[in-house]
């Protein structure tokens, strides 16, 4: 037995069929019944492999889907990562270039955070970048403002097309948040009052600002922040 | 007549024929880079086999995965098997798959609709 292809069985409906063709007389009934059950039969089969092929691509979309999430979700927190945070911030930093909109950013930390995780061990650490992960989320309010978990307990909030007064904005509602924090959750997830630092970068891109310049400069801000005592704001505007 | 032993790998399964006791296993993924070159074999053995005296043959897969490559050759074999159930051989395919693998099971029941000649069961472990 020679396999020469997996449609064996197809190309040779195909063979016989032009066979009658070519063929100067009329074959029997049977002949043309047996090559209409023969065809049938491979239809038949055809209908059932798309079908398979269906399901198999249904189950690779789904899979397909649930990767795209993992690999741009922080899993703990449930916030953007910040592989995501560079692959958006990226076409956030060119349209603003291009279309000359003010870009915001806000660089968070949590204060004295490796204290806390040091008295109440590390599940309990966890705990509390969830809570306040869910602040931070709460304190945007617009679909395309994104909240990032940038590192251990570094967070970023990107305003695109926002200026000064929104990003001071969004920061005097952050405070509030975590200042609130304490009382809403029990002691069970939160150990005790947590501030946050938090420096601030706004700006409108230029063709020679390296791509970097915004995280660089809230970063510096959130340095100040630290300096001055904690729990507050510092600001870098380039107007 | 001699089995048939093929080790599985990454994007082939592993294939035991046993001409003596006429259990057949197919078990684990399908999606060789040429499904004619992998199967080849796989189906030249059947076709000695049939023309052996068989009376009872299971024939068990076990398929996690297969591409639709595969999906055609399966039906190839089901062919031949429709073609040896004719003559009276006592035949059976089992299709087994894991009570999670949704895809392998609705798979099986698509292939269980295509046949007649035999018993096809889906069986889910």
């Amino acid at each position: 037995m020679t396999i020469r292809s997996l449609y064996m069985a197809e190309e040779m409906v195909l063979e016989k069929s032009e066979n009658l063709l070519m063929s100067k007389q009329y074959c029997s009934v049977e002949e043309y019944r047996e090559l209409y059950e023969e065809y049938k039969k491979l239809f038949k089969q055809v209908k059932t492999l798309v079908k398979i092929a269906d399901l198999t691509e249904q189950e690779l979309k789904i899979l397909f889907e649930k990767f795209s999430e993992v690999s741009r979700i922080d899993s703990l927190t449930g916030l953007y990562n910040r592989r995501y945070f560079w692959e958006t911030f990226s076409k956030v930093w060119e349209q603003s270039i291009e279309h000359n909109f003010v870009v915001s950013l806000l660089m968070i930390d949590i204060d004295y955070f490796k204290k806390y995780n040091d008295a109440y061990g590390h599940l309990q650490g966890d705990e509390c970048l969830k809570a306040m992960a869910v602040e931070f989320q709460r304190s945007v309010r617009r679909p395309q403002d994104m909240v990032v978990r940038f590192g251990g307990e570094e967070f970023v909030v990107l305003l695109p097309q926002s200026g000064k007064e929104a990003a001071i904005h969004v920061a005097k509602r952050l405070f509030r948040n975590v200042n609130s924090l304490y009382s809403k959750y029990s002691p069970v997830q939160l150990k005790s009052q947590m501030t946050i630092s938090v420096g601030i970068a706004s700006l409108y891109p230029q063709q020679e600002d390296p791509i970097t310049l915004l995280v660089d400069k809230a970063d510096q801000e959130l340095y100040r922040a630290k300096e001055a005592g904690r729990n507050c704001f510092r600001l870098y505007e380039r107007p | 007549m001699e089995n048939l032993i093929i080790e599985q790998t990454k994007s082939t399964p592993y294939i035991f024929f046993c001409a003596a006791t006429g259990k057949l296993r197919i078990e684990g993924e399908s999606y060789p880079e040429n499904v004619i070159k992998f199967y080849t074999p796989v189906l030249e053995w059947l076709h000695d086999y049939f023309m052996t005296n068989v009376k009872d043959m299971v024939l068990e897969f076990k398929i996690i995965y297969f591409n639709s490559s595969t999906s055609k050759v399966f039906l190839t074999i089901f062919d031949l098997l429709e073609q040896k159930a004719s003559t009276g051989c006592n035949i059976t395919v089992k299709w087994i798959c894991d009570k999670d693998n949704d895809v392998a099971i609705e798979c099986g029941e698509e292939f269980q609709e295509e046949i007649n000649k035999f018993l096809f069961t889906v069986e889910i472990c």
